[in-house]
């Protein structure tokens, strides 16, 4: 009867030993490790917010050089991108000072959600930029047409046949056309989001990427265009004998 | 009781290896650069030959740096895909 009773509490403080665990280990772990993990998140927190501040230094720069986009758009962007650069260095000297877990979390938490720099902002930026570019090259590639017309057209003055190149002019046009019109769209349907529109803002974004594609791919084909006119304008002026 | 401990300590290392995952991609290397653009313009009026070619390859350059921002929006799309949002 004794061995029984001496079994059964044997198991017994067994088990309280396996639930709770040593006393000691209970009291003094927590604190140390909480103490860690409030270092470890300030420290992961600066080193985010700073990379942060350093893309949207550079985007401010990128906005500024933007040729095509509106002054009203580049006015919007630029007072957007500075007011993300005060509030995430206030919110770094927040959590700098936070020194209590939960809220430090909440903190640290805030440099994705209210901001979405990398899901959203940037990548916005850059379509808005690539967009810049393709209007530029678009519009290069139009004053580039209107030259080639006129020296087909003197051509034609002179009895040269140039239908051909004429069909690759029309060619060319239509191809600045829908780039022009792929830009338009792509600015259209980026300008307006934010880091509320996340994460609906992934399929807009890959949509704008796929009308830049496709406008980089009209703007090659209107180069190559104008590169045969000008080579067949070259060996027609060569070629004295009348077409 | 001491599937109790077995399952706590399966969170356990469950919490360590997601925490692990999302300090290993927070500090992943450089996210892609944003650096100002200046785009060639081609000269108007000038139709000759020599200028249609001077213009050709102001568009040539147009068209590099179209690619290169391409793959500035390529990177950004990618880092999307892998943005820690649910925080530490």
């Amino acid at each position: 009867m004794k061995l029984k009773i001496s079994l059964f509490f044997f198991v017994f403080l067994t088990a309280i030993f396996l639930v709770h665990g040593p006393v000691s280990a209970q009291t003094a772990t927590p604190r140390v490790s909480q103490e860690a993990r409030i270092t470890t998140i300030k420290t992961r927190s600066d080193i985010e917010i700073d990379k942060r501040l350093d893309s949207l230094n550079k985007a401010a720069a990128r906005i500024a050089g933007a040729k095509k986009l509106s002054d009203a758009d580049k006015q919007t962007f630029s007072t957007e991108i500075q007011k993300d650069i005060a509030d995430l260095t206030a919110l770094r000297a927040k959590i700098d000072t936070d020194t209590d877990l939960a809220t430090l979390k909440a903190d640290a938490k805030t440099i994705y959600t209210s901001f979405r720099v990398y899901a959203v902002f940037l990548p916005q930026i850059h379509l808005l930029s690539a967009a810049d570019i393709m209007g530029v090259a678009a519009d290069n590639l139009s004053a580039i047409a209107t030259k080639l017309g006129t020296r087909l057209t003197e051509l034609k003055g002179k009895g040269k046949d140039v239908s051909a190149l004429e069909t690759l002019l029309s060619d060319m046009n239509a191809k600045i056309a829908d780039a022009k019109t792929q830009y338009a769209a792509v600015e259209s349907e980026i300008v307006g989001l934010t880091p509320a529109s996340y994460p609906g803002s992934t399929a807009t974004i890959k949509d704008a990427r796929e009308k830049i594609k496709t406008g980089a791919a009209d703007l090659k084909a209107a180069r190559n265009d104008a590169k045969q006119i000008r080579d067949g304008i070259h060996d027609l002026n060569k070629n004295n004998v009348k077409q | 009781m001491l599937n109790n401990k077995i399952i706590a300590l399966s969170l356990g290392v469950i919490v360590l290896a997601a925490g692990t995952y999302f300090y290993l991609n927070m500090n992943k290397a450089p996210r892609s650069s944003v650096t100002p653009s200046t785009q060639a313009v081609v000269k108007s009026g000038d139709n000759s030959d020599a200028q249609i070619d001077a213009d050709l390859k102001a568009v040539d350059s147009n068209l590099n740096s179209l690619d290169s921002q391409s793959g500035n929006v390529d990177a950004s799309i990618n880092q999307t895909q892998t943005d820690p949002s649910s925080g530490f």
